[in-house]
């Protein structure tokens, strides 16, 4: 049953409408985002793969060829099944250098602009037959269906619908970050719908046309000529050619790179669609050899590329055929659409630009926008200027496979770039031009004479004749040997250039190379001020604002590594918008290099980091080994209790761990490749003032840390610079440790202040006895004033009543002095030693307990010390008293103390039982106390110890049991002519 | 510290290659490609090949292209 042509028109209408309202409802986020990126979603926007020739040309190869219309699927499922090895080394260079199409890609690789020129051209060359093959499928299905035949206005139109459908909604964006959803949906809603109306049509000619399975069966055994007709050709001339072409074409055609590549969402699809589109193809044409026995069975006389429509026609429900129309509209529409869109960015970039660069003046976005937009009608009404011009004698494979030789010779190319790091551009571009020389002998021009545009074929017929070979074969065999012998041959013989090689390390994904060398500009302003020359300002500034945006960077960053990363993205982001070659020139225009600068270990350090960050999953073997241990190394580093800072040859800081982000309050990712002095205060100082001098070790240095004192200690080390680039040794790098003992001081102060609080406790009952003498004595004096009349005796009364309470004056201030508590164990001050032993002898003196020994205490006035007079005071009280417990009464303890070059030895002396040698080892040990229950902490030697080495001195024991224990304490006297350079310090 | 992930195996994936290649263009497929089998054997073969991928598939867990 036919329709009317113009009921088929509005029904085609309706459907690009529906088509428009998919994309436009996704565009507008009211399609749910789970689909749009949903992995079978990105897999069914592959099927883009399958066009007008798949669904109406795959029937009639069949019928021509057998099980050879399956080769071309065949060669796709190829193509996923080493999507690993194939695709995505390829999806991992397009997001990270942003390369939207194969010219972008084979002119990044071989840093060439006439390479993208060339691609270009021969992918437009190459497709322009492919489009025209679509407008063919559509014009001649409407004939099929209607039995007219539909004016070129048709044609025409459905053309002008999808450059609009194109322009709207495949050119509305121009940065390849941002992705045409609408476009991907809307290209999945067509394989989708192309898939169920042939899988209706193949049900159709199965349970319609054969009654069922067993119907088909019947048919088969009374007619195995068909099955027979259907394998001969498995394994015969074309057979593995076309699995090869059709092998490369699924990912290097125009549409199949941008689906594939430039509308990617997420990794993940890619990984889908290794198994999904695979299946989705076998569904596709499950139904083709049905389809085909049902249209021999029913004598259909019409071409066998249209029996799809065909058998829905002659006996079909009519709601069937027009479903089998919009499949078909569908095959086609997709196919035009991403193509010319695909086509378009190639030639804005590799074409338009270079050629006709235009005024920074203008707004450059608005250009390329409108520039794209241009290109995709220009190029699908070329499409339909080359479906005009050519006679209508080949059938839809024909014109296919034209376009899959073309592309298939982007192969060699290809493999270069992914797996032979020697190739060069002029081996690439010789072997390119070798083998679209011969592919438009031996089948663009029989093409063109087919169709009467050229007057000869040249003999091209005859000579793949006399080979003996398919055509397909022949031309797949012949184009690919000269190209591919060129390429190697001439890459042999010529050298790359310096940016090539860049290139080629970039494109193979095992070689990390560090970003080398530094930016002439000294700030990001500096670099908007440049590009503005080229790119004008409102440009300049947008892009080095995503640039800064994209690597998290602060505005105006002045670090030179960080320079050289952003000018790198801007490179790349500006790759997206005006193709790699043209990006990479007006980057090393604009924003030069220094040649003279060297590249330090903080510039490359981080990039590697980077890079092996993000390309983990990617290493094998040996490297993941190293891997895991550099990741340990800097762990250790990362979580170590003490700040860590390494700087490399140059000054500059390569490490800054996280203990020393918690302690200076300042992140890693906004120091890494600055230099110490430009750390933000009292670091500067502290840390650029430690790494000039001579000191290896600073001990407990004072630092105002936000207005309150923080102590530290520093050590500094050399180490040797690996370096990562060139070759010989290097000036060393320097590692810092920072230790903050502020919390630790003051728990040690608090300690030391409970110790002189027992102290003061044990100490209780003789001040209370030494007061108590001088009050009665006042007490007296006081009572005998009242009856005293003598001025001189009441004189000689007051002086004696002030003096009692001078002496009980001075017993409090002692014992004030001793217990008060102490702001920190820091404070340092130079004093008199004998005061302090004085002070000390004087205490003990006091104490009750100890009444009946002798405390002696000796010391040239001379010796001064400097450091902590309380703590020391506090050592020598302690001393004391251990001396004076170990005593009986009428023994003498000694203190004795002398100097000796730069030092004080303080001899602290008893005539007790000595220290057994099975204690020796543990009377150091805090808590530890050979004391009663209640009469010792435990803590008096330990914290004497410690303080005693926290002033860089000595204490030790020297004992003998039944002879008395003598305790020698060595302390640096304070020495004013010595001087060293401090750091500086904030 | 987690071990580093594999991505999908790049050798499963060549051999799963070489087997379509096997099954498809080597004279192997001189066997299946005979009446005796029915018109459907090399979608059988090929429906097989894709269940190989959908395996390997399930076993890489890499997000990175």
């Amino acid at each position: 049953m036919s329709h009317e042509l113009a009921t088929l028109f509005v029904a085609g209408f309706i459907y690009l409408v529906v088509l428009f309202l998919v994309a436009y409802a996704t565009d507008r986020g009211y399609v749910p985002a789970r689909w749009v990126s949903h992995p079978l979603t990105y897999t069914l926007s592959l099927g883009v793969y399958a066009t007008s020739w798949s669904y109406y040309g795959s029937v009639g190869y069949a019928a021509h060829n057998g099980l050879l219309f399956l080769t071309i699927y065949i060669g796709a499922t190829l193509t996923f099944l080493l999507s690993p090895v194939l695709l995505r080394p390829i999806l991992r260079l397009s997001r990270e250098f942003q390369l939207t199409s194969l010219a972008d890609l084979l002119a990044f690789r071989y840093r060439s602009q006439l390479a993208g020129v060339l691609v270009t051209l021969f992918m437009l060359l190459g497709t322009l037959p492919y489009i025209a093959l679509q407008v063919r499928a559509v014009t001649e299905s409407l004939q099929v269906l209607s039995n007219e035949v539909p004016s070129n206005t048709i044609a025409l139109v459905f053309c002008a619908t999808l450059i609009l459908f194109g322009v709207l909604f495949g050119a509305r964006h121009i940065s390849p970050r941002e992705k045409h959803r609408g476009l991907v949906v809307a290209i999945a809603f067509e394989s989708l719908i192309k898939l169920v109306v042939l899988l209706l049509i193949g049900g159709y000619a199965l349970f319609g046309v054969f009654g069922g399975p067993a119907g088909l069966g019947d048919w088969l055994a009374l007619h195995p000529q068909a099955l027979e007709a259907l394998y001969r050709p498995v394994n015969q001339s074309p057979w593995a050619a076309l699995v090869f072409l059709s092998f490369a074409a699924a990912f290097l055609l125009p549409r199949q790179f941008h689906m594939l590549f430039a509308e990617n969402l997420d990794a993940r699809g890619l990984r889908t669609a290794t198994w999904a589109l695979p299946a989705f193809l076998l569904l596709l044409n499950i139904s083709i050899p049905v389809i085909l026995w049902a249209g021999q069975r029913m004598q259909l006389d019409i071409n066998p590329d249209y029996y799809v429509l065909g058998i829905t026609v002659s006996h079909g429900p009519s709601w069937l055929s027009l479903l089998a129309f919009i499949g078909g509209l569908s095959a086609a529409s997709a196919m035009v659409i991403v193509t010319s869109i695909a086509l378009a960015s190639m030639s804005l970039n590799h074409l338009l630009l270079p050629a006709s660069y235009p005024d920074p003046a203008i707004n450059l976005y608005r250009w390329i926008l409108w520039g794209r937009r241009l290109l995709i009608g220009l190029i699908i009404m070329a499409g339909y200027g080359f479906y005009a011009g050519l006679k209508h004698n080949q059938s839809l494979v024909e014109l296919g496979l034209i376009s899959f030789v073309a592309v298939a010779q982007f192969l060699p190319g290809i493999a270069g770039l992914l797996y032979w790091r020697r190739a060069t551009r002029s081996g690439f571009i010789t072997g390119l031009l070798g083998g679209v020389g011969v592919w438009s002998a031996l089948l663009l021009a029989p093409l063109l004479h087919s169709s009467g545009i050229l007057i000869t074929d040249m003999g091209i017929p005859g000579l793949v004749a006399e080979s003996g070979m398919h055509k397909w074969a022949f031309a797949t065999f012949t184009t690919l040997t000269v190209n591919g012998g060129l390429f190697v041959l001439v890459s042999l013989l010529t050298r790359q250039s310096p940016g090539e090689m860049e290139a080629a390390r970039a494109c193979c994904a095992e070689t990390l190379v560090p970003l080398s060398g530094v930016v002439v500009a000294g700030s990001s302003g500096e670099f908007r001020t440049l590009l503005a020359g080229t790119l004008g300002k409102d440009m300049a500034d947008r892009e080095v604002d995503q640039a800064l945006h994209d690597l998290g960077m602060r505005d105006n960053e002045r670090r030179t590594p960080e320079l050289r990363r952003l000018r790198e993205r801007i490179e790349r982001n500006l790759s997206g918008l005006l193709g790699p070659q043209l990006a990479h020139i007006i980057v090393n225009r604009r924003l030069e290099l220094d040649p003279e600068a060297k590249t330090a270990l903080a510039d490359s350090m981080r990039y590697v980091e980077d890079r092996l960050e993000a390309s983990r999953s990617q290493l094998q073997g040996l490297s993941i080994e190293l891997d895991n241990l550099r990741r340990l190394h800097r762990q250790i580093l990362q979580d170590l209790p003490l700040g860590v800072c390494a700087t490399d040859n140059q000054g500059k800081i390569v490490l800054w761990n996280l203990a020393l982000e918690m302690m200076t309050g300042v992140e890693a990712q906004h120091l890494i490749g600055t230099r110490l002095n430009k750390l933000p205060r009292p670091w500067d100082g502290l840390l650029a003032g430690f790494a000039r001098t001579a000191e290896d070790h600073i001990y407990r240095m004072e630092l105002a840390v936000a207005g309150k004192p923080r102590w530290y200690n520093l050590h500094k080390a050399a180490y040797a610079d690996p370096v990562i680039e060139g070759a010989g040794p290097s000036r060393p790098g320097m590692v810092m440790l920072i230790e903050d003992l502020t919390d630790l001081g003051n728990l040690e102060a608090e300690l030391a202040h409970n110790d002189r609080l027992a102290s003061v406790g044990r100490l209780a009952a003789g001040v209370a006895h030494e007061i108590g003498n001088p009050v009665t004595g006042i007490a007296s004096l006081a009572q005998n004033l009242r009856h005293e009349d003598d001025p001189a005796v009441i004189s000689q009364s007051i002086e004696d009543i002030i003096e009692q309470t001078h002496r009980i004056s001075g017993i409090l201030r002692t014992l004030k002095s001793f217990s008060r508590g102490s702001r920190h164990l820091q404070q340092r001050e130079t004093f008199p030693l004998c005061e302090v032993i004085d002070e000390a002898a004087h205490l003990l003196r006091l104490s009750r307990k100890h009444d009946g020994i002798r405390f002696d205490a000796s010391c040239p006035q001379e010796i001064v010390l400097t450091g902590n007079r309380q703590q020391l005071s506090q050592v020598l009280v302690n001393l004391l008293s251990n001396a004076a417990d170990a005593s009986q009464p009428g023994d003498r303890v000694d203190l004795l103390a002398r100097g000796s070059s730069g030092e004080a030895i303080i001899e602290v002396m008893d005539q007790g039982q000595g220290i057994p040698d099975e204690l020796r080892e543990t009377i150091f040990e805090p808590f530890y106390t050979t004391k009663p229950t209640g009469q010792g902490t435990g803590l008096g030697l330990s914290l004497a110890y410690k303080i005693i080495e926290d002033h860089n001195g000595t204490l030790t024991i020297d004992s003998q049991a039944g002879l008395g224990t003598r305790v020698i304490v060595t302390l640096p006297t304070h020495e004013p002519e010595q001087h060293h350079e401090p750091p500086a310090y904030h | 510290m987690l071990p580093p992930r594999f991505p999908i195996s790049k050798e499963l994936a060549v051999i799963l290659g070489t087997l379509l290649l096997l099954l498809f263009i080597s004279p192997a497929a001189a066997w299946w490609a005979h009446p005796h089998f029915g018109w459907l054997a090399p979608y059988a073969l090929w429906l097989l090949v894709i269940l190989g991928a959908a395996l390997i598939c399930r076993r890489d867990d890499s997000d990175e292209p």
